[in-house]
């Protein structure tokens, strides 16, 4: 069972779900987990002292190599913006809950072959719950 | 298990494949050193010992490439599918068993295998050690 999980709204941690789990056999290829990217920040400014200051909240992308049709319509028609996922924070190797603001890709790019490739999803704005 | 059984397995599970290629669908290996034969794959000819259609999966060179999982190194491996009809049946058997295997592996997730791809590959090829038996090559790409 993936431990990359995912709720509609924000502190649903009890209804968070895995992704091979949220309506099979959607996801299926994903139950031995996926790629994430992990960011501590938005952005790095200069400070006026030569120092880089943080800028944002943490925020991570899962990397799909290929999304369907039906999965892609999945996801656009079962989540708001207002998500809890549980996903792999890569600043402390450990695997935690979090609210987060879903933001999906644009549907123009990768379309091939009744579906897309190498789809990013992005959880902005995590705080951990 | 090897790539090439699994990818064999996955094929040899649809019925509507099976329809088409009589004379099995086998791995490389099971072919032995010395190729398709009589001899040695007896239910791929028919009594008169003529040819059926029948397909051979192969695997290919495997190579290290992006992770597609945070837990695990990315790998990438090549699976070609021979489809064979004996020389005079011409092509149309295969041309409609090479659809109907693009189908089921192309852009499709398999379970102890990958995510599966289709690349490339040839028609409308003989095989002169067959006797030129009419040949379809596909080729894929599995990653995991």
């Amino acid at each position: 069972m993936s431990e990359y999980k995912i709720a509609d709204g924000h502190d649903n941690g009890g209804g968070l779900n895995a992704l091979e789990a949220l309506d099979p056999p959607l996801f299926a290829a994903y139950a031995d987990g996926l790629l994430t990217e992990w960011h501590d920040f938005e952005v790095r400014e200069w400070a006026g002292d030569r120092s880089l200051v943080l800028v944002g909240r943490a925020w991570v992308a899962w990397n799909f190599f290929r999304l369907t049709r039906d999965e892609m319509a999945y996801l656009r028609g079962h989540f708001g913006s207002a998500v809890t996922i549980r996903t792999l924070d890569k600043g402390t190797n450990a695997f935690a809950n979090f609210n987060a603001t879903l933001v999906l890709p644009d549907p123009s790019l990768g379309w091939e072959a009744d579906g897309w490739d190498e789809v990013r999803v992005e959880f902005r704005d995590l705080v951990g719950i | 298990m090897g790539m090439s059984e699994v990818i064999r397995d996955g094929l040899a599970a649809d019925s509507t494949l099976a329809a088409l290629l009589t004379g099995g669908i086998y791995s490389y290996a099971q072919v032995g050193r010395n190729g398709i034969s009589r001899v040695t794959m007896a239910d791929a000819y028919e009594a008169g010992g003529f040819l059926k259609p029948l397909a051979v999966v192969k695997a290919g060179d495997a190579k290290a490439v992006p992770a597609i999982r945070d837990s695990e190194s990315g790998w990438q491996q090549m699976v070609e599918v021979f489809l064979y009809d004996d020389g005079d049946n011409g092509f149309t058997t295969i041309t409609s068993a090479r659809d109907r295997v693009i189908t089921l592996l192309d852009r499709q997730w398999m379970s102890g295998a990958g995510y599966v791809r289709r690349i490339g590959g040839a028609d409308d090829l003989r095989d002169p050690k067959l006797n030129n038996a009419a040949l379809v090559r596909i080729e894929f790409e599995v990653k995991g």
